[in-house]
């Protein structure tokens, strides 16, 4: 469904590509969380996709339409939420009765159900909500338009602690099977149990690309003061509770994904991780 | 590319989303002229007592001066808004994202902040005529023989009376290719565009002004056959050259907002 090929992108004044021949295959369904240091180039690769910017090399293609061109009918299959939005100073009714127009599968029905997961009423100015109330507008007009692919740049960032478990509900409650959702976040104590698949960006490119099943089938997380265990862990991190480790899953036992950990044994041993997930295609 | 439906709809967004902002613009200049329109009454009235000619309203050339330039620098102004929404980064992200083609965004805004606004200046020229002829008729009730508001009608009879149509048709050209050359000015500078363009407008006439009084100093001189060049110009090919830049401009300006991305590249 996306395709991204050979992508290199910079910014102007800078020397440094932030995306080098990056390529990367989506298939549809699925929550995706997109992770990476600061400056790993997030942002711009959900940018690129939407066509907000153009690659100076490669190429996006969204079922088979190249994003660039910037099409009506690939538009309105494609919603960004972005770190930073405005919205005009309308009523959410005006906005709803302006905006849902220019999306075929837009739904007020569904508006309304996602307003009230986030405890916000639909007869509201929308000049006049502080900055986390209309990012919960704003996301819930995004899963309204039931667009195939949303992208969402750090969705969790302005919103209060109830805001964060209903934006998990509500990811989770209104996923289609056909819609593909990209999260891009540091946050990731925010999303790690909605995710269906991880996605690890380092160097300017792709370092780590597996689904949530395939994490807990080949890796094993815990937190421990064993010392046997610690030892034969492939990843340890000292935390104020104990020590999280990262174990090979050898026995086929369930344990709940710890993306902090799984990230950082990443970025540090990206080698070892992925030759972890090389004996487990094999077996 | 273009679809009438998804086009009104386009139109509709942009005028209900920016319906306050459009609005309080018409308001201010509405205001301005009448306020204009208040200080040539005042200073003027007594001419309606003194005019001879009392076939002619003596208030008509100010009131005339007044609708010209007002015309001329708010048209600008109207025009300068054409990409405000491509100012910041938050706004592009919006402008580009939603599903319509640039085309049917672009011309929407065109149709908003060119022939619109020219009609909003029409009215608030004829609201500030209508101003003046109530104060006058109040003020001056036994010389309001002369006193007369500007209609199409009696505008046409005083242009024919005083042979004015080439400057009736050096002022359409004036405001119709300022427009354009603002609205191209809108894309390529963000902030402060009235200004900025006006400076670019002023150095580039500056130039151009130097290299065609060049060009004529050696048509002139002898060098070349001065019979192949006719002493002025005809209306009808100012028309074309008026037309054919004002093409230019939007089409600059179009083929810019195309490329447009969320950062300003150059």
């Amino acid at each position: 469904m996306l395709e991204i090929d050979n992508l290199t992108f910079n910014y102007p004044k800078r020397r440094e590509n932030v995306l080098n021949d990056f390529s990367l295959q989506l298939a549809p369904g699925g929550i995706y969380g997109l992770l990476g240091r600061n400056g790993a180039g997030k942002s711009t690769l959900l940018y690129l996709i939407c066509g907000l910017l153009f690659p100076q090399k490669g190429r996006v293609l969204y079922k088979g339409a190249d994003t660039r061109r910037r099409l009506p009918d690939t538009l309105s299959d494609i919603f960004i939420v972005p770190e930073e939005f405005t919205l005009p100073a309308v009523s959410l009714n005006q906005y709803i009765k302006i905006n849902g127009p220019f999306y075929p599968k837009f739904s007020v029905d569904d508006m309304h159900r996602h307003l009230s997961t986030f405890d916000i009423a639909p007869d509201i100015n929308l000049g006049a909500l502080s900055m986390g109330q209309k990012k919960k507008v704003y996301m819930s007009f995004a899963l309204a338009c039931n667009t195939s692919l949303l992208l969402m740049d750090e969705p969790t960032n302005g919103l209060d602690i109830p805001g964060k478990s209903a934006f998990r509900r509500f990811i989770v409650s209104s996923m289609r099977e056909d819609q593909t959702i990209i999260i891009s976040t540091h946050q990731v104590r925010d999303i790690d149990s909605v995710l269906d698949h991880v996605i690890i960006m380092d160097n300017h490119n792709v370092l780590f690309n597996h689904s949530a099943f395939d994490i807990t089938r080949a890796l094993k997380f815990a937190s421990t003061q064993d010392r046997d265990i610690i030892q034969r862990a492939l990843y340890t991190q000292n935390n104020p509770s104990g020590v999280t480790v990262v174990l090979p899953n050898n026995d086929d036992e369930d344990s709940q994904l710890d993306l902090e950990a799984l990230f950082n044994f990443a970025l540090e041993s990206p080698g070892l991780l992925n030759r972890q997930f090389t004996n487990l295609l094999d077996n | 590319m273009f679809s009438i439906t998804r086009f009104a709809d386009t139109f509709a967004k942009e005028l209900r989303e920016n319906k306050r902002t459009l609005l309080m613009r018409v308001l201010v200049m509405t205001g301005i002229m009448c306020l204009f329109t208040l200080f040539i009454v005042f200073q003027q009235y007594e001419k309606y007592g003194t005019d001879p000619d009392r076939a002619a309203d003596p208030l008509w050339v100010s009131m005339l001066g007044l609708f010209v330039w007002s015309i001329i620098i708010f048209g600008a102004i109207s025009a300068s808004n054409l990409m405000k929404d491509m100012s910041d980064r938050q706004s592009r992200l919006s402008t580009i994202m939603y599903p319509a083609s640039q085309l049917e965004k672009y011309l929407a805004r065109w149709i908003i902040y060119i022939p619109l606004f020219l009609l909003a200046a029409l009215a608030a020229c004829f609201l500030s005529d209508l101003l003046r002829y109530i104060i006058c008729r109040s003020v001056i009730p036994g010389s309001a023989v002369a006193l007369k508001l500007i209609t199409p009608s009696e505008l046409t009879d005083y242009i024919e009376q005083y042979e004015m149509w080439s400057e009736v048709n050096v002022f359409w050209m004036a405001v119709l290719f300022s427009q354009s050359l603002f609205a191209l000015g809108s894309i390529f500078f963000q902030k402060h565009p009235v200004a900025k363009t006006f400076i670019a407008v002023m150095l580039i006439a500056t130039v151009y002004y130097f290299i065609g009084y060049g060009t004529y100093r050696i048509f002139d001189s002898g060098y070349w056959y001065s019979g192949m060049i006719s002493g002025e110009p005809s209306m009808g090919l100012l028309w074309c050259l008026v037309i054919f830049g004002c093409i230019i401009n939007y089409a600059l300006s179009y083929w810019r907002f195309r490329e447009s991305e969320i950062i300003q590249r150059w």
